[in-house]
């Protein structure tokens, strides 16, 4: 109040009375409160008078009445709250234990009249809330007063507390069981809990718990009952489900803590059923459930523990491949769509995850390169001999995909061999038959591979695959010039020649054969012309590999046969048989001079096979010196021109163990090489040094055992070139 | 010259009874140290008067054809006389000290060599010797393997370098078998190899000495590494031993 400064009087007024009239005001209107509280309380509702009781809090707050206001204010909510939890606690122990799922309905009824009331008493005294009640710190506004009650008052009451957190408990645990349950009630509950400040402190940690058991028992059932990939669908959609319900029930804060319990249930307690489950997954090539396998995983950051089981199983179905021998003609194709598949899996199912990306790199190394005794250089022979088919068939073979793409899918497949050296002397093999029987499909498509390998594996290792097209194309030039040249004027027939470079090619064995004399006199012609031109060159003839057709007339009509050079050498003999006599096969080997290997080889060609220009008799599997050979009277084919292949009885056989030999021995050379000149340099070093240096130098063409190289040490010493120093210490002999 | 070189040399010369030139050259050779030239005279004396009578007892066995070389016979006869039978392991002792190129064959030179080596000078003194030296065979491990690895070059036939497996097993029952406990099971593994039809590389002869001795610390083999600088041949014989082996020693 202002200092008084100056009195002025009013008459007729007299400030006692007047005090007294006020006193008499305020305690009308206190009662009228009183009652109005008391009938809001009691859950009655006002009819009338609003205005009127707005008035009164609104003049007694002015008269700085308001703390006696607010005294009778929080009596009647105090009663009021009290009525209400009386009747609730009674509704509880009426209905009993057994249906707790009530409690939970009739706390949140009790919670929507409360409401209701206490809302009627903000209305009546929304003066002295906001002016007074907002502005003082010692008393609270009806709002918190109205919370703290129903907090301290009813919920605090055992009887209603625990009878409310089981039935809401349980109402949660329904819904997540698909029972029907209103969704309603469940979200006043929850505004309730959230606006009493009980949803932290006491629901969450008991819902947590709740989630936990549920989810415990549920996934623990659905692990057994369902196959694997139906458990992650489940699982994902659990957790899809979750995060719905965390929307809908807005228990967003605790969304981290809710999704680590149930991820923690649903897949973390099952990690190693799950993550071994990929075998299974692998098995049937279903990139899907890998994808939602890693996806789960990927929530906990679990997905390393995939490494493991991937990397085995991987190894497990490659070694599985690798090491059945029956399996090698569909070896490369099965591994090629084995690979494919899994990079699909890195890919898209696994995100390009780095880690197992490189696990899967290791394991196809680890089981390509470690096959079982014989089946160790499969995949290296297999792949060569799968591109030889590829290059003579063509498009047709790869079921019309371009064959560059295929190509490169082999060489992924390549790089992860260890044993290139074996690759290679297989591949140049095939070529070496390709190019010279004219077998391959496309020029274009044998020149891409070439340069495709060496790109994959540098300029050292295609460089004599190279000079063998280089060879080729020469010749063909060389041949061209030699029949427009003078010296071909005098041959007896056309003649191609391919000119090869020995430290190219493969070695092939020389074998003998006595040419007729007008084909001896046109290759000499060749050779003089030759030997013109290169000067210092030295040719010599490769019989095995020659080629010819000859015009054949027998009576049932003319045909043109596609031959070798020894199976026509043979045929030519029976030109000076007339009116059907036969030749011995003593006879042919003196004419011919072929070795006994080949003659056999040759004629059992050209008379056991199913095109059968000659006719053996008696007839057998091996001809006798005696055996007597004659022209097939009755011969004639489809077509004119008859192509007779050569018969390589086991000879691929043969082929596979020469071709071991020949890259075993190369290595073991290269090996020694190695050691000699690293010791060379250092002059004296330790045993596994050694071992290790010389492993790291040669592995771009194969990987050595350590046996290997401990062998080739030993011929060292044996040659003296090192020397023992110490038990474990070589020393280099000059 | 000084004169204290001067009256040296003529003492010295008086007291070794040789020429002053002879005697200059000597001191010379010593610094002019009167102590240490004589005594190195001395010794020089004994041991040409030593080499003397070995180069004698030498010649009580050498060869007719060949004056500096002992052949089977006199071997057989030197044995006799060293009380040494021709079964015995020891001639292989005496191979080594007496420095036996091949087995039943001395070189003049390198047997006065290794019985000087022995401080003897006669015949009965060489047998002491030898037999104080057998008695430290049977002990002393670096005098077992010194001998061990001696016997390679020993049994390898005239002009071969390399020793064939068959006859590396007879040696390998005389010398090791104190020593080496898979003994048995090493031979039984030789036989079925096939490196019994050729010769037995030095090296893996040698290092089996080593491998003798690892394998008494490991009787398993099971800290065998296979990777290690053990020649292959070895490598076969634990992969053979713990296949076929570990029955052999447990009946």
């Amino acid at each position: 109040m202002p200092p008084e400064a100056k009195r002025i009087v009013v008459k007729g007024f007299d400030p006692r009375k007047s005090r007294q009239r006020q006193e008499t005001y305020y305690v009308t209107m206190i009662d009228r409160l009183n009652m109005a509280l008391q009938v809001v309380m009691a859950g009655l509702g006002l009819k009338t008078g609003y205005q009127e009781l707005y008035s009164g809090v609104e003049n007694l707050t002015r008269a700085d009445q308001a703390s006696r206001c607010f005294n009778i204010l929080q009596h009647h909510m105090s009663s009021g709250i009290q009525l209400l939890k009386d009747s609730a606690e009674s509704f509880i122990q009426l209905e009993g234990t057994e249906t707790d799922t009530n409690a939970c309905t009739v706390v949140v009824g009790c919670w929507n009249k409360w409401l209701e009331r206490v809302e009627i008493v903000q209305n009546i005294f929304y003066y002295m809330d906001k002016t007074f009640l907002s502005h003082h710190p010692d008393y609270p506004t009806i709002e918190e007063l109205s919370l703290s009650l129903f907090r301290e008052k009813l919920m605090a009451v055992k009887n209603i507390q625990i009878p409310f957190l089981n039935s809401l408990l349980q109402s949660f645990e329904n819904l997540h069981s698909s029972k029907s349950t209103d969704h309603a009630y469940l979200q006043d509950a929850m505004l309730m809990l959230h606006r009493t400040e009980m949803y932290s402190s006491v629901f969450v940690p008991m819902y947590l718990v709740m989630l936990s058991r549920f989810y415990d028992t549920e996934s623990s059932q659905k692990i057994q009952e369902l196959p694997l990939e139906e458990y992650l669908e489940y699982a994902m959609s659990s957790l899809e489900r979750e995060d719905a319900y965390v929307e809908k029930f807005d228990i967003v804060r605790d969304k981290k803590s809710i999704r680590e319990t149930v991820q923690r249930c649903l897949i973390t307690s099952h990690l190693d059923t799950l993550t071994k489950g990929i075998s299974q997954f692998i098995e049937k090539r279903d990139a899907h459930s890998c994808k939602l396998l890693y996806a789960l995983l990927q929530f906990n950051h679990e997905t390393e523990y995939l490494i493991q089981p991937w990397s085995d199983c991987l190894v497990d179905v490659g070694f599985k491949l690798v090491n059945d021998e029956s399996k090698d003609d569909t070896l490369v194709q099965e591994l090629l769509s084995f690979h494919k598949f899994l990079q699909v899996v890195v890919d898209e199912s696994f995100l390009h995850d780095e880690t197992l990306s490189y696990a899967m790199r290791k394991a196809f190394e680890t089981f390509i390169n470690g096959a079982k005794g014989s089946q160790r250089e499969a995949p290296a022979r297999l792949i060569a001999k799968y591109i030889d088919y590829l290059l003579r068939v063509g498009e047709q073979a790869s079921g019309g995909k371009p064959l560059k793409e295929v190509f490169s899918e082999i060489l992924d497949l390549f790089r992860y061999i260890a044993s290139k050296d074996i690759f290679e002397a297989y591949y140049k093999l095939d070529i070496a038959k390709r190019l010279l029987l004219n077998k391959s499909a496309s020029a274009q498509n044998e020149l891409m591979l070439l340069d495709m390998l060496k790109k994959t594996c540098g300029s050292q290792f295609t460089h004599s695959l190279e000079g063998m097209f280089r060879d080729v194309n020469i010749s063909k030039e060389f041949t061209s010039s030699f029949r427009h040249s003078k010296a071909a004027h005098n041959l007896h027939r056309d003649l191609y020649v391919n000119v090869l470079s020995q430290a190219y090619w493969p070695s092939y064995p020389e074998s003998h054969i006595r040419l007729p004399d007008d084909m001896q006199q046109d290759l000499d012609c060749f050779e003089k012309f030759y030997l013109s031109k290169q000067v210092g060159k030295k040719i010599s003839w490769y019989a095995s590999l020659g080629h010819c057709i000859v015009k054949a007339r027998f009576p049932l009509g003319n045909k043109e046969l596609s031959i070798s050079l020894f199976q026509a050498c043979v045929l030519l003999q029976f030109n000076n048989c007339l009116g059907g006599e036969g030749i011995s096969y003593q006879d042919l080997k003196k004419s011919t001079e072929l070795s006994d290997i080949d003659l056999t080889r040759t004629l059992q060609s050209l008379s056991c096979a199913r095109i059968r220009p000659l006719v053996m008799v008696p007839k057998s599997k091996k001809p006798s010196p005696d055996t007597m050979f004659y022209v097939n009277e009755k011969f004639t084919d489809k077509l004119y021109r008859v192509k007779i292949n050569q018969i390589y009885l086991k000879e691929e056989r043969q082929e596979n163990s020469d071709v071991q030999e020949q890259v075993v021995r190369d290595r073991q050379f290269e090996l020694q090489a190695s050691i000699v000149r690293v010791m060379k340099q250092k002059e004296k070093m330790k045993h596994d040094d050694l071992v290790q240096y010389v492993i790291n130098n040669v592995k771009d063409r194969g990987i050595p055992l350590v046996s290997d190289v401990k062998t080739a040490i030993e011929k060292l010493l044996e040659k003296e070139y090192l020397e023992r120093e110490d038990n474990d210490i070589y020393t280099y002999v000059t | 010259m000084k004169p204290d070189t001067v009256s040296l040399t003529r003492a010295f010369s008086k007291a070794t009874s040789t020429s002053s030139k002879a005697a200059l050259s000597w001191l010379k050779k010593y610094n002019f140290d009167y102590d240490v030239a004589y005594t190195k005279w001395i010794q020089q004396k004994s041991r040409e008067e030593a080499e003397k009578q070995l180069n004698n007892v030498f010649s009580q066995f050498s060869s007719k054809e060949d004056k500096d070389l002992i052949e089977l016979d006199g071997s057989v006869q030197l044995f006799t006389a060293l009380d040494i039978s021709l079964e015995d392991p020891e001639t292989l002792l005496v191979s080594y000290f007496l420095k036996s190129p091949r087995m039943g064959e001395f070189h003049r030179e390198s047997f006065v060599e290794g019985a000087l080596n022995l401080s003897t000078t006669s015949l009965d003194q060489l047998k002491l010797a030898i037999k104080e030296k057998v008695q430290v065979w049977r002990s002393d491990a670096s005098l077992q393997k010194a001998i061990y690895i001696y016997t390679y070059p020993l049994a390898c036939d005239k002009g071969k370098k390399t020793l064939s497996t068959s006859i590396a097993i007879e040696f390998f029952q005389i010398l090791l078998k104190d020593t080496f406990p898979l003994l048995d099971d090493w031979i039984a593994f030789l036989k079925v190899s096939p490196i019994i039809e050729k010769s037995l590389p030095k090296d893996t002869w040698n290092e089996l000495w080593d491998f003798s001795v690892f394998v008494k610390s490991d009787p398993n083999c099971s800290n065998y590494d296979f990777e290690g600088a053990w020649p292959t041949l070895i490598d076969e014989f634990v992969s053979y031993y713990r296949e076929h082996g570990y029955k052999n020693s447990s009946s």
